[in-house]
């Protein structure tokens, strides 16, 4: 080969060199979203979104994830389960994301479960069934604590303040099945008997002869497990029959919008909510104080809002797959972010993960996710 | 017994809505022999026009008028998209109200939103207190919008000359013109009176039970469910229809188990269609050959 051609060759090759290298050191990561920021489950994705743009922007100001820029891809579920399945497929196979964050609610991350272990694309979930994760996947994680973290929580409650028999009000939704399901298994664990069991359609206009059974049961509380509209439509109903036990809602009901919609009829409800709802309850040598109060100072001077509780589950997730990815020697790929994150522990606005092989939601007990909390004069307040 | 009279008053209401929604459907089809599946949506537009209406802050005296006359004006699209094929078959024309009602839920999830409202009250009536049972507000409202409307119904059918026409527009379309009624008239009328009696069940129901863009498919098939129990030709029939449906499923709930009463309810509905094929109040279609 002559001495020009050479030269020329090998100019090319540096120039290759240094420019792979130089893509490489900004090589983005694609994280995919798949959020109901419309449709009934508009209320988790809405703050999800939010909160997720909000560190999204915040670490990408930083330099974004090791050096690497965060390319953020939201997708519109709806909040249906058939849309979210679609979606997680032209995430993954057209958008080419490393990482995806979502679905919002339980009966569209069980649809995506098979998908995202068919198609080996983590998936930070954000629903509230332990079913998503139990038994884990390789690909399936998820940020809030589980229905039976919340569970054990409110029959704790029960039992220490001697509330011996619940009626039980579900929806029948996947979030209302698992949550009253849960609630069954773990009753007699804590000498509660549950003297009814009632469900209703998420769509159903009115709940007053479920109301009227739980009063004629007898039992000492009434527990409902759903999202909205149902618990606005019961509290009302419970209020116009006169119903004089206390009332419980599930963590699906921890949101201002109760209160709102369901105006006088809330007062004195109680509900079991992610510490987000009280971020100054929270005690200061508490680990996951500060990031607590962080999300809520940066979501209120963001947003101008106080930050609902679900913006816990997006903010988490991008926290758990930054410190995955800097745990990764070698190439950034969907199996490695996948085999680090069982490794990540951290604390975060829902708590102290701990993952493990066998534990992918990270959050037990320990880091007292839960607090109980009760409307009175129309807001929500602490109590024991 | 309190807690009977309570389930039953419930029942009394929920069956109060499916009616006033199985009205629109014996009202189209008695005009048209058209099964009109977009009439749960004409329920759901009205319900949430009223309810972003509000929300902007309009008065209910302004904004109720408007969603009814918007769900009019949608009736009136839907007459004149129907009647392109009144030479075809009536099953041609009920698949396209198949297709608009889908159109119209995807127009109204994309230029109003996809939130659930609760608009407010209507107020004005009390809420009866009678010992511990109780008629809420609201439901008394609809109770007597469905006791008005049936009353005006059954006049204007029975008694008045434009009733009779459009039953005869639908009978026999061709005797009809020759007597000047026009059936194209008849129908948009039909479609029109429909649409707006959709829109006023979805405006009452709103503040008790949420406005959303997804309702029309759930109010439109116990609407419809009604209608067919109660007898498909006769506006009589879709109240007593209604008012079944919601009992049984009420006392279902109450007595029976609240996760089986839709089930229960739609076996009730088979078994008295089996005895019964043209539902309750229905009149066999008698040809003569």
């Amino acid at each position: 080969m002559s001495l020009k051609k050479f030269t020329s060759l090998a100019a090319a090759a540096v120039v290759v060199m240094l420019t792979s290298a130089i893509c490489r050191g900004a090589e983005e990561i694609r994280v995919g979203a798949l959020l109901a920021l419309s449709g009934p489950a508009a209320f988790l994705g809405s703050p999800e979104q939010k909160a997720l743009r909000l560190i999204v922007d915040q670490m990408n100001a930083k330099g974004g994830i090791d050096g690497h820029s965060i390319k953020l891809i939201v997708y519109d579920t709806e909040g249906n389960s058939t849309n979210a399945g679609q979606q997680f497929r032209r995430l993954a196979e057209s958008e080419s994301v490393a990482v995806i964050v979502g679905p919002s609610t339980t009966g569209e991350s069980l649809a995506i479960k098979p998908i995202a272990n068919e198609l080996k694309v983590p998936t930070i979930t954000l629903a509230g069934a332990e079913a998503v994760v139990v038994p884990p996947t390789r690909y399936v994680f998820k940020t809030p604590p589980t229905d039976r973290v919340v569970a054990r929580h409110m029959l704790g409650y029960f039992k220490q303040h001697g509330l011996a028999t619940i009626g039980l009000l579900s929806s029948a939704d996947g979030f209302g099945q698992t949550g009253a399901n849960m609630i069954a298994e773990l009753a007699p664990s804590y000498g509660i008997t549950i003297n009814a069991k009632e469900e209703f359609g998420p769509r159903d206009t009115d709940m007053t002869a479920q109301v009227l059974k739980i009063r004629d049961s007898g039992a000492d509380a009434m527990l409902i497990w759903s999202v909205n509209p149902g618990p606005t439509i019961i509290l009302r109903n419970a209020k116009a029959v006169g119903y004089n036990k206390p009332i419980f809602n599930s963590y699906g009901g921890a949101t201002q919008q109760l209160i709102t919609q369901a105006g006088d009829a809330a007062e004195g409800t109680y509900v079991s909510s992610m510490r987000l709802l009280a971020p100054e309850a929270v005690p200061t040598n508490d680990p996951i104080h500060d990031i607590v109060n962080k999300i809520a100072t940066d979501y209120q001077k963001k947003f101008g809002e106080a930050a609902p509780t679900f913006a816990a589950h997006t903010y988490d997730a991008m926290l758990i797959i930054d410190a995955a990815v800097k745990k990764i020697k070698g190439p950034i790929t969907r199996d490695a972010i996948a085999d680090a994150i069982p490794t990540v522990e951290l604390p975060g606005g829902n708590g102290y993960f701990r993952f493990s092989a066998t534990d992918h939601n990270g959050i037990d007990e320990s880091s007292k996710p839960m607090v109980m909390m009760r409307v009175k004069n129309g807001s929500w307040i602490v109590v024991e | 017994m309190n807690t009977l009279i309570q389930i039953l008053i419930s029942g009394l209401v929920t069956g109060a809505i499916y009616g006033m929604i199985a009205i629109g459907f014996t009202i189209v089809f008695n005009a048209t022999r058209i099964i009109n599946f977009a009439h749960g949506e004409f329920a759901m537009v009205g319900g949430l026009i009223a309810a972003v209406l509000i929300d902007h802050r309009t008065p209910m005296a302004v904004a109720l008028p408007c969603a009814i006359l918007i769900a009019v004006l949608l009736g009136i699209v839907l007459e004149r998209l129907t009647a392109a094929g009144r030479s075809r078959s009536v099953l041609s024309q009920a698949m396209v109200t198949i297709g608009v009602g889908i159109a119209y839920r995807g127009l109204a999830s994309a230029l109003l939103d996809k939130d659930v409202h609760f608009s407010p009250p209507f107020g004005l009536l009390p809420t009866w207190t009678i010992g511990a049972v109780y008629i809420p507000a609201q439901g008394l409202w609809i109770i007597s919008t469905l006791a008005l409307l049936s009353i005006g119904l059954w006049v204007l059918f029975n008694r008045t000359l434009l009733g009779k026409a459009m039953s005869a527009a639908s009978e026999n379309p061709r005797a009809a013109e020759l007597c000047a009624i026009s059936p194209a008239k008849m129908s948009m009328l039909a479609f029109s009176l429909a649409a707006g009696l959709g829109a006023v069940a979805g405006v009452e129901v709103a503040p008790m039970a949420s406005a959303y863009y997804q309702n029309g498919l759930f109010l439109g098939l116990k609407g419809f469910s009604a209608a067919v129990l109660g007898g498909i030709n006769n506006p009589l029939g879709a109240i007593v229809g209604g008012l079944i449906l919601g009992g049984v499923e009420n006392l279902s709930a109450g007595y029976i188990a609240s996760a089986y009463k839709d089930a229960i309810a739609f076996t009730l509905l088979l078994i008295l269609l089996l005895v019964w094929p043209s539902g309750l109040l229905g009149r066999v279609d008698v040809k003569r050959v």
